[in-house]
């Protein structure tokens, strides 16, 4: 991997409303994580459009297993472009699912729209 | 878009095996002493594919063997109406020889000790030769296939974000689709399963497959740790970091997306031929152009190749679909990708439309659309190496 940096602007092809949600995809359903398409600021609401290919367009569902909440989920802190904002709580030393992959366990226990990165999330297999 | 049913391709149809979707005179050098003539012959037989190897003498064990598996498998190609096959010795290409005629392909061998090893007058021979069979080739007419007829191979190169957020992911859709239509699926890079293997494991037709895709991974782990690289220790990079990347687990999964959610039917070896339908890994070099070759050598008609920050690369046998879902790649290299899936990063994405967009295009190419790596040409053929020569 190599190329694009990750930017703090936002994402020049977005066509968003005014008062403009940020939109990360869930990749697979019951991911514990969604990947940012643009940089979020802490109390903003990240919206997450689902990755699956049955489904259409924007969906404002919560955390997985709480598919009726409304509620968009809200950045506890600064999260760079591309990266990951954890959608549920996770305890510490809990698998982390991505695109339905396990891509490590966290080293800390974790809040829903906080920052999933190397500071929280360690390879299971180094 | 057409409302055509994405379930057929116009291909040229083989007696012996699956349709081809190009119908190529293959010049097929097989030892690097005849390189420079084979250049000649491709040069004036326009429109003829070359591919050469430089080796010839003294190849090893599983050096000798794959390389031999892959000329035979390059050959064997259903992209290849016609094959000439050029070689400095006679008892060096017997082999090819006797794995072509089954094929009842027109093919013919021309080897320097039969010409005094005089170079001119064996490019002579090469060129009437050649004239010959590629008219010969000329009369086989496209024919409609079923999807199922299809052997597609999936590389990534050159990734980015992009890749592992929307390219590769839409790949794996793609792998998932064909697989359901009774075609099959080739994904390679077995340095790019390491963290994923045992859920690739588990996703495996049998244990005993499983296991397969585990060694595969830890053999090549090892090889790297013998030359003193720690694959664990240097993934992911401090770019990719950067990128988001937090795991080599991560990493390795953005790459295997691409594999779907199909089950897993085998893992092949390097040039080795699917035994069926469905998805196989193939235990490969990273490396596009060996990897390419590797798949091609197995019987792919056509690639799809994903890509965050622009490849050029593309196999000389089959059209290979480039990939890319970044915006700013898209606008600079336009006359590179052939599918701009970047809606993909967008908040308004139609994942499926896109979907059926890339089988549209998948089949519109084998059917005999150009890709843009025909177009520019580009194209190369790389038979990897597994050892030393004597």
């Amino acid at each position: 991997m190599s190329g694009n940096e990750p930017g703090n602007e936002r994402d020049q092809g977005n066509e968003l409303a005014p008062q403009a949600l940020v939109v990360a995809v869930q990749l697979a359903p019951g991911d514990h994580v969604a990947n940012l398409l643009v940089a979020v600021g802490r109390g903003e609401r990240v919206v997450l459009r689902s990755g699956r290919y049955e489904q259409q367009g924007l969906s404002t569902s919560g955390p997985p297993g709480a598919s009726t909440s409304a509620s968009p989920i809200v950045a506890l802190e600064r999260i760079p472009r591309f990266h990951k904002i954890a959608l549920t709580a996770l305890r510490v030393g809990s698998e982390v699912v991505r695109d339905g992959y396990v891509i490590g366990l966290t080293s800390e226990a974790v809040e829903p729209g906080q920052w999933l990165h190397t500071h929280n999330l360690k390879s299971a297999r180094a | 878009m057409s409302s055509a049913p994405l379930t057929e391709f116009q291909g040229y149809p083989r007696a012996h095996g699956p349709a081809g979707v190009r119908n190529h005179l293959l010049v097929l050098n097989t030892t690097g002493l005849t390189e420079a003539t084979a250049r000649r012959v491709h040069v004036a037989l326009p429109g003829s594919v070359l591919v050469s190897t430089p080796y010839g003498m003294g190849l090893l064990g599983v050096d000798a063997e794959r390389q031999l598996a892959s000329l035979i498998g390059l050959a064997s190609n259903p992209n290849v109406g016609a094959v000439l096959v050029l070689s400095a010795d006679r008892p060096r290409c017997d082999a090819l020889i006797e794995a072509l005629k089954p094929l009842d392909r027109p093919f013919a061998a021309l080897c320097s000790d039969e010409v005094g090893h005089d170079a001119l007058r064996l490019s002579d021979r090469a060129v009437r030769e050649g004239a010959r069979l590629r008219r010969q080739a000329s009369r086989v007419r496209r024919t409609p296939q079923p999807l199922a007829a299809l052997v597609v191979g999936l590389e990534c190169g050159l990734s980015d974000p992009t890749s592992g957020i929307a390219a590769n992911p839409l790949l794996g859709r793609l792998t998932d689709r064909l697989v359901d239509e009774g075609a099959t699926v080739i994904v390679g890079e077995t340095l790019e399963w390491l963290g994923t293997e045992r859920q690739l494991a588990q996703r495996s037709a049998s244990p005993r497959i499983g296991e397969a895709v585990v060694a595969a991974v830890l053999r090549r782990e090892s090889l790297a740790r013998q030359a003193g690289i720690s694959l664990t220790d240097i993934n992911p990079n401090r770019a990719n970091i950067r990128a988001g990347l937090s795991t080599i687990e991560e990493k390795a999964s953005g790459s295997v997306a691409k594999t779907g959610s199909a089950e897993i039917q085998g893992v092949l070896r390097y040039a080795e031929t699917p035994p069926g339908a469905g998805l196989y890994l193939m235990d490969a070099p990273a490396y596009s152009p060996e990897s390419l070759t590797g798949f091609v050598a197995a019987g792919a008609q056509v690639l799809v190749f994903s890509t965050g920050v622009g490849n050029s690369h593309v196999s000389a046998l089959a059209p290979t679909l480039k990939v890319c879902a970044n915006e700013a790649t898209m606008l600079g290299l336009s006359e590179q990708i052939d599918l701009d899936c970047s809606s993909l990063m967008g908040s308004r994405a139609n994942p499926p439309a896109v979907l059926d967009e890339l089988l549209e295009r998948l089949l519109d190419v084998a059917s005999g659309t150009w890709t843009w790596g025909e177009a520019v040409g580009e194209g190369a053929e790389c038979i990897s190496r597994f050892g030393e020569s004597l």
